[in-house]
């Protein structure tokens, strides 16, 4: 038998994710088959936009800027922080939309709501790993070629735990904005503006050495910023950030997490209302 | 004993109506902090608009319901919150089994995946495992008449080919309620009679069915009893004949 009165519709996370496994199957397929219906070059996408904006990158930054990349061949560095940033970048800014892209599956049917928002991380997963395996093939042909690139085989093992990190991080800034965003739309029009002054707060384009005094406490309290550091840090060989960033990082991600879920799941309910 | 199938109690549904703009924000942020006390000019007085009041009725298992009334009565806004789409302002709902809602016909679907895909997406969409839906797919694709369209992206369908899939979809999963609101409207007369048939079929083996039609002829040979709809307020479930009567003397007055 099923109740229903106000408040009563009260989600389980990991019960309804199981439960409605197929359906999220069935939305990520979804999307990857739309995404890049109508294109010559198809699921060559997202591999040409790394290459495109590594290549801008070292023309301006490198080459034109000459900002120092820790004497590791700009291009390399520039597509190795990128690789966190698109990830954290689609998934921040397709979470946030999901009320205004998505309104007229809430309408059409009950399913828990929080699916959406998971389907959308688990496609651009998809992305991330077509990405890395570039990523990794320039940097085995470089280092074939002959430059100094030294990795950092200890830290191998966290690379998994970067991408999950920037997975839980991505969807709860993003849901947050979402319910920010869905009766009153002004957040979602500025969350570009405030994802591009994250990317430069973020030691993507230069090195974390290259910062001081109150730059350096803005660049520890940047919640995206010790994964990128991390992972240049597995491939370069170059430093870290102290410890206590991470754990920082780590506890402000918890709080943003299970607040994004409560607040989700408060509007999500009335939200086919007024969005 | 008649088993119960679906128990609308003391029902409510506010809806606001005003426009959203830095007014209404004001207000909003206002109702959220609780400061209404330090605003002088406050009114507490929101444009809302009772789209539901006071609803009351039971329906019994097999029983086929015509949701009768004009535009904006109040009969999809039941539909919604039947199904779980939006919450109840006030008052409760209780039923029995899987219910399926059928709102919108192009809601769900995408144009650029085939047939087939869209049958095995709108089939999770309402809850059914892979296992189910291959079991299915055959009757699916026969009832509808688009066993040579499976592998057809769906843009390429008519509207009626489109209503027939969705439907189709639905009814060979047999729901213990189903819920359809203005979906055979652009079929035409064959799929009708085909679709009331098939709807006759499910009622007699035991789904509860909930039907909204504009067309009267339609409603009287599908549904025994109506449930009539005038501004938010509701009558008990009663005979289709007398709530025909009564819906025409709502039309006369006005």
């Amino acid at each position: 038998m099923t109740i229903i009165k106000k408040s009563s519709n009260k989600e389980k996370l990991v019960v309804s994710i199981f439960k409605y496994r197929y359906f999220l199957f069935q939305l990520v397929k979804r999307n990857f088959i739309i995404v890049y219906k109508q294109t010559v070059l198809g699921r060559l996408w997202p591999i040409i936009n790394i290459f495109l904006q590594s290549g801008v990158f070292t023309i301006i930054f490198s080459k034109l800027l000459k900002l120092p990349t820790d004497d590791v061949p700009p291009f390399l560095f520039y597509m190795c922080g990128m690789l966190v940033w698109f990830f954290f970048q689609s998934n921040t800014l397709k979470t946030s939309q999901i009320f205004t892209n998505f309104g007229y599956f809430f309408s059409a049917a009950y399913f828990p709501r929080i699916l959406i928002p998971v389907a959308l991380i688990l496609e651009n997963f998809i992305f991330l790993v077509i990405n890395f395996f570039i990523f990794v093939f320039i940097y085995l042909v470089m280092k074939v070629m002959g430059y100094t690139i030294n990795t950092n085989f200890s830290l191998l093992i966290y690379l998994p735990l970067i991408f999950i990190y920037i997975s839980f991080l991505s969807f709860s800034i993003g849901l947050v904005i979402s319910c920010l965003s869905a009766k009153y739309r002004d957040l979602a029009l500025i969350s570009n503006h405030g994802l591009q002054l994250l990317f430069f707060a973020t030691p993507i384009v230069y090195s974390s050495q290259f910062l001081s005094g109150s730059f350096k406490i803005l660049n520890y309290l940047n919640p995206v910023s010790y994964p990128v550091v991390l992972i240049k840090s597995i491939f370069f060989s170059t430093e870290l950030l102290p410890f206590e960033v991470l754990i920082c990082n780590l506890i402000t991600c918890v709080v943003l997490f299970c607040f994004s879920i409560f607040f989700f799941n408060k509007v999500s309910r009335n939200v086919v209302d007024y969005a | 004993m008649l088993n119960k199938s679906i128990t609308v109690k003391n029902l409510y549904k506010e809806y606001e109506i005003n426009v959203l703009d830095y007014k209404s924000f004001k207000k909003d942020l206002i109702n959220f902090f609780g400061l209404e006390k330090f605003f002088k000019n406050y009114s507490k007085t929101q444009n809302k608009i009772n789209a539901l009041q006071n609803v009351n009725f039971e329906i019994n298992k097999g029983d086929v319901v015509a949701l009768v009334g004009e535009n904006g009565a109040g009969k999809s806004t039941l539909i919604k919150i039947l199904s779980n789409i939006t919450e109840p302002s006030s008052g409760e709902i209780t039923y029995e089994g899987k219910l399926i809602a059928l709102l919108t016909i192009n809601a769900g679907l995408a144009g650029d995946c085939t047939a087939k895909e869209n049958i095995y997406f709108l089939a999770a969409m309402h809850g059914y495992s892979k296992k189910q839906i291959d079991e299915k797919l055959q009757d699916i694709l026969d009832f509808a008449e688009i066993s040579k369209f499976v592998d057809t992206p769906i843009k390429k369908f008519s509207g009626g080919m489109t209503t027939r899939l969705v439907f189709s979809t639905v009814l060979n999963f047999k729901p213990d309620i189903l819920i359809a609101d203005e979906i055979l409207a652009n079929s035409d007369d064959n799929f009708k009679i085909k679709c009331i048939k098939k709807l006759k079929q499910l009622n007699a083996e035991g789904t509860t069915i909930l039907f909204v039609s504009h067309e009267k002829e339609l409603i009287k040979n599908l549904c025994n009893y109506g449930i009539l709809f005038e501004k938010g307020l509701t009558t008990q479930k009663i005979e289709i004949n007398d709530c025909y009567q009564q819906y025409s003397e709502i039309d006369k007055k006005n």
